[in-house]
């Protein structure tokens, strides 16, 4: 790890300041990422600025039954809050099925959604990477790529978006709360995520020196009965090599509304919202939900290795929606 | 002595690895200790053009940049297996003698610090430049040009195995079965990596070793290093797994030494994990065919078996696939042949039941294939192929378990119950059933001795 | 937004500075640099060689110790980022001489081989108790996840949860 100094923040005003000064400052949450990513020297912070201390933690209820979370509350932290288990289980479910109980207990909400890809092109620094050295090219695209992207992928990076959580964030049309030097906004989750295109090294549309304050989930009772499904190759502790967040309202046999996101087939979570769009009116029967998976992976761009994926995605869809039906998941 | 026998024994070394006191070989602590990082090539092939040192020699709290332009001129020593108790380098190749580049993750330089952070951080600074050549790294790169070797298993083991006519056997047969199998390396990974320190005084050397045998590395570093082995001493207490990958001695080894001696103050390495690949061999990358020939009553006429498996540039090894497959059934024929590609990787070392893990797994699956060809139950099968002396030879067996496990774990487990069709049962999203498969793993015999002081008092540790 | 009324907070580093940390109950006073990890301190540092290294980029679950009582992992935490907070490792598991009735358990259950992975995955089961993930094999599996045994002691490892969830009365 290269040579780097050590600030300690107890407010945000401090943290934001102390990283816009410095073009080599980085906020240090839980350190999942930026630590195991600075020793392998894929990431180079001249500066960290802990904010573990920030008084940013907490799962707040907000009055019409949306939730606001803190964004240095911990992943296990979240997933254990009983506003978050009864009104969204689909968030609690996307948390314990992430990364180990280990990581879980040090990793922060904001962190994780801006952890980095899984891509072994990216966190090798030997290896040509666009995401990461912009121009040197991609190795994946010829390489290995089995767990890369067949959603929102460009000639120029095929990244998966690792994170799980964000994915029900991104069904539940969460909102990112944000405070930089130039004040505070506010971006809807799905514009937080920005896809590779020709820029693969902007995932954000952060300025160095902004901070993840708060995500902010909307109430949505339908979020009651949902679900988060992740299938990949071990049973537990690895990332998904296609997962899908859930939730359906269906009133006389119709569905009424419907919320879907894949995770582990998109350079950013997915929202599935042909597939939402394809439901809407129709009986929710199988041949609804297969029809509408259908419609949502028309626009994969799979490659040799990954191509499994389009067939497993429209049945993951499938399974969470019929699981939802079946009232208990398998 | 006898009340020992059949007693549940806690392991005596148990308290220490339950409180971490147990210290392992990168452990000890040592006065003066310096660490070292070891670099390795990017590329699988090719040479080295240039290696700018200067960055790295500036870091701080560097003591010493190592190329080959600092090595001695280590000796040539050839692989032999270490259970035969001599000398056991892992490849017959050493690093960091010339400017060719054989495997990616070959050592080109090593990079000796205060600390571990300063070594790890030097060695990210050493600018090595390379000339790649096209390499051959998998079986479907190099499979045009495979051979056929004349031993395998560091000389230990003839590549062929045949009795009888397969060819007859197979043409005669009423029943066939033609299996492929293709295996991905594997590596060992043991939890506790690779880790040497190195202590020198004046000319005797002291290693603390993670190591499956003190003897080869003691032996080996000698030998390497044109010492005697009088003045090598190894001490290895405790080994965080191994699994073969520690059986032999691999490069790591000796390179820590010779950086002690370079900066005369003890050096510990310990490989990073990414480098575990690269450093201590793996079980070959192999495709298998295997054919069975059988009477309608399930009586093996023949087995033909073919593997073909990446070796490096230096070495022909190969685990052995062909023993327990043409023991384990009384087949009048068996047949096996083996191929090798030479590719641009390690040596391939050791590998949790080396050869017959892999070889028994493809008999048997095809031994149930057979099974289904024919109607037959997959145990019966096997029974009526015992062998009831070994196959080859006609020599009777010290002992012969095989009926009496095929017995009783089918009664164990309710075989008798089972429904033998394939895919026939479900639980929720589960496809559920029951199978079976034989397997077995040689024995060797070698002389060894032993001694020991005799006791004035009881043993310390009373059973359970 | 005015930075001049802010008193940001001191930098330190990049050289080495004076790192206090309390471990096992002692306070501990290091010279190190902030990129020094939790891990390298104990090991390297304090002579605490009981937590270990198997991949320093959290996926062996090796190094788990507690920070504050939650068992994380000491690869990926800076030691600089522990300072005024507890730290237990396995060496302050035990007290007088006694082994915790998980140590205790790991011994009587063959819960290892090598022993490599064995502190971490004590580590972390008694934490698992804590945190009452341990109901049946399927949870204790799945929430000691985080703890890979390349010598494959799982099963044993579970029975000896399973011992010392059912000597205390059962999931809390």
């Amino acid at each position: 790890m290269r040579p780097l100094s050590y600030a300690r923040a107890d407010d945000a005003s401090a943290a934001i300041a102390l990283v816009a000064a410095h073009p080599e400052g980085a906020f240090l949450a839980g350190g999942t990422t930026e630590i195991d990513l600075t020793r392998q020297d894929v990431l180079r912070p001249e500066l960290l600025v802990d904010i573990n201390h920030l008084p940013l933690d907490g799962v707040e209820d907000l009055p019409d039954g949306g939730l606001r979370i803190g964004a240095l509350a911990r992943m296990s932290d979240v997933a254990r809050a009983p506003a978050v288990t009864e009104r969204f289980p689909m968030i609690s479910q996307a948390l314990v099925l992430g990364a180990s109980a280990q990581l879980r207990n040090m990793a922060s909400m904001g962190g994780n959604l801006c952890q980095r890809v899984r891509c072994g092109y990216f966190r090798d620094v030997t290896s040509p990477c666009n995401k990461r050295d912009p121009g040197s090219g991609c190795g994946a695209l010829d390489g290995f790529h089995r767990g890369h992207a067949i959603l929102g992928v460009s000639d120029q990076c095929i990244a998966t978006h690792p994170s799980d959580v964000a994915v029900a964030l991104v069904a539940l049309d969460a909102v990112v709360h944000i405070r930089g030097p130039g004040g505070q906004r506010a971006i809807g989750i799905d514009d937080f995520f920005l896809l590779p295109g020709d820029t693969p090294d902007r995932e954000h549309p952060l300025d160095h020196g902004e901070l993840i304050t708060a995500i902010e989930v909307p109430a949505l009772p339908t979020a009651r009965r949902s679900v988060y499904l992740k299938f990949r190759d071990r049973q537990s502790y690895e990332f998904a090599l296609a997962s899908v967040a859930a939730a359906i309202r269906v009133e006389d046999g119709t569905v009424t509304g419907a919320r879907l996101a894949l995770g582990g087939v998109g350079t950013k979570p997915w929202r599935a919202r042909r597939a939402e769009a394809a439901l809407f009116g129709q009986p929710a029967s199988e041949d609804s939900f297969a029809e509408a998976a259908r419609e949502e992976l028309t626009q994969a761009t799979p490659r040799q290795q990954n191509a499994f994926k389009v067939e497993l995605a429209r049945r993951v869809i499938v399974r969470a929606l019929n699981t939802l039906m079946d009232g208990e998941a398998r | 002595m006898s009340g020992y026998i059949g007693q549940d024994v806690p392991r005596i070394e148990g308290p220490e690895k339950v409180t971490g006191s147990a210290r392992y070989s990168g452990e000890i602590a040592l006065p003066n200790l310096t660490y070292a990082e070891i670099v390795g090539a990017v590329i699988a092939s090719g040479r080295i053009t240039s290696i700018d040192t200067t960055a790295a020699e500036r870091a701080g709290g560097v003591l010493a940049v190592l190329t080959r332009h600092d090595m001695p001129a280590v000796n040539h020593v050839p692989l032999v297996p270490s259970l035969l108790g001599g000398p056991a380098p892992g490849e017959t190749f050493f690093p960091m003698q010339d400017d060719a580049i054989h495997y990616a993750g070959q050592p080109v330089a090593i990079v000796v610090a205060d600390s571990l952070e300063q070594a790890q951080r030097a060695a990210t600074l050493v600018a090595v430049n390379y000339a790649e050549t096209p390499s051959v790294t998998t079986i479907t790169q190099g499979r045009d040009h495979a051979y056929e070797p004349e031993r395998i298993f560091g000389g230990l083991m003839p590549a062929r195995t045949a009795r009888g006519d397969a060819a007859a056997g197979l043409a005669t047969a009423d029943a066939h079965v033609d299996a492929e199998f293709r295996f991905a390396a594997n590596h060992h990974n043991a939890l506790e990596p690779l880790t040497t320190t190195a202590v020198w005084d004046s000319d005797e050397l002291t290693l603390y070793d993670s190591c499956q045998g003190i003897k080869a590395v003691q032996l080996t570093v000698a030998a390497l290093l044109g010492m005697s082995p009088s003045k090598v001493r190894v001490l290895t207490s405790f080994v965080g797994g191994a699994f073969g990958s520690k059986a032999m001695v691999w490069p790591h080894v000796t390179l820590t030494a010779i950086a002690a001696r370079h900066v005369r103050r003890p050096v510990r390495f310990t490989a990073p994990r990414g480098q575990m690949f690269t450093s201590c061999g793996h079980r070959e990358e192999q495709e298998l065919r295997i054919e069975l020939g059988a009477r309608r009553d399930g009586k093996l006429t023949a087995i033909r078996h073919r593997k073909i498996s990446v070796t490096s540039p230096f070495d022909d090894w190969a685990e052995p696939a062909f023993g327990v497959a043409s023991q384990l059934y009384a087949s009048p024929a068996y047949e096996g042949i083996l191929h090798l590609v030479r590719g641009n990787t390690m040596t391939p070392t050791f590998t949790r039941g080396p050869g017959e893990a892999v070889g028994v797994f493809t008999l048997e699956c095809a031994m149930d294939e057979l099974a289904g060809e024919l109607g037959i139950d997959p145990v019966e099968l096997r029974l009526r192929n015992l062998a009831e002396t070994e196959p080859g030879t006609g020599n009777p067996w010290s002992s012969y378990g095989m009926r009496e496990c095929l017995r009783r774990g089918a009664e164990l487990i309710g075989w008798a119950g089972r429904n033998p069709r394939p895919r026939s049962e479900r639980d929720g999203n589960w496809l559920i059933g029951a199978g079976m498969a034989a397997a077995a793993y040689p024995v060797a015999f070698f002389m060894t001795t032993q001694r020991a002081p005799p006791r004035s008092s009881a043993p310390a540790c009373p059973p359970r | 937004m005015s930075t001049d009324v802010i008193s940001l907070p001191a930098t330190r580093g990049p050289e080495a500075g004076t790192v206090m940390l309390s471990v096992n109950g002692q306070q501990r006073e290091l010279r190190l640099e902030p990129r020094v990890s939790l891990l390298d301190a104990l090991r390297e540092h304090l002579g605490l060689t009981g937590s270990k290294k198997g991949c320093d980029q959290g996926t062996c679950g090796a190094c788990t110790v507690w920070v504050d009582g939650r068992r994380m992992l000491a690869c990926l935490t800076l030691a600089v980022t522990c300072e005024g907070r507890e730290v237990t490792t396995i060496e302050g598991l035990s007290s007088d001489g006694e082994l915790h009735p998980m140590q205790a358990a790991f011994v009587d259950r063959d819960a290892f081989q090598c022993g490599y992975c064995t502190p971490g995955q004590i580590m972390s089961a008694v934490a698992l108790l804590e945190e009452g993930r341990a109901a049946d094999d399927a949870e204790i599996a799945e929430w000691m996840s985080g703890n890979i045994c390349r010598c494959a002691a799982y099963p044993n490892i579970r029975a000896a949860i399973r011992d010392v969830r059912d000597a205390a009365g059962g999931e809390r």
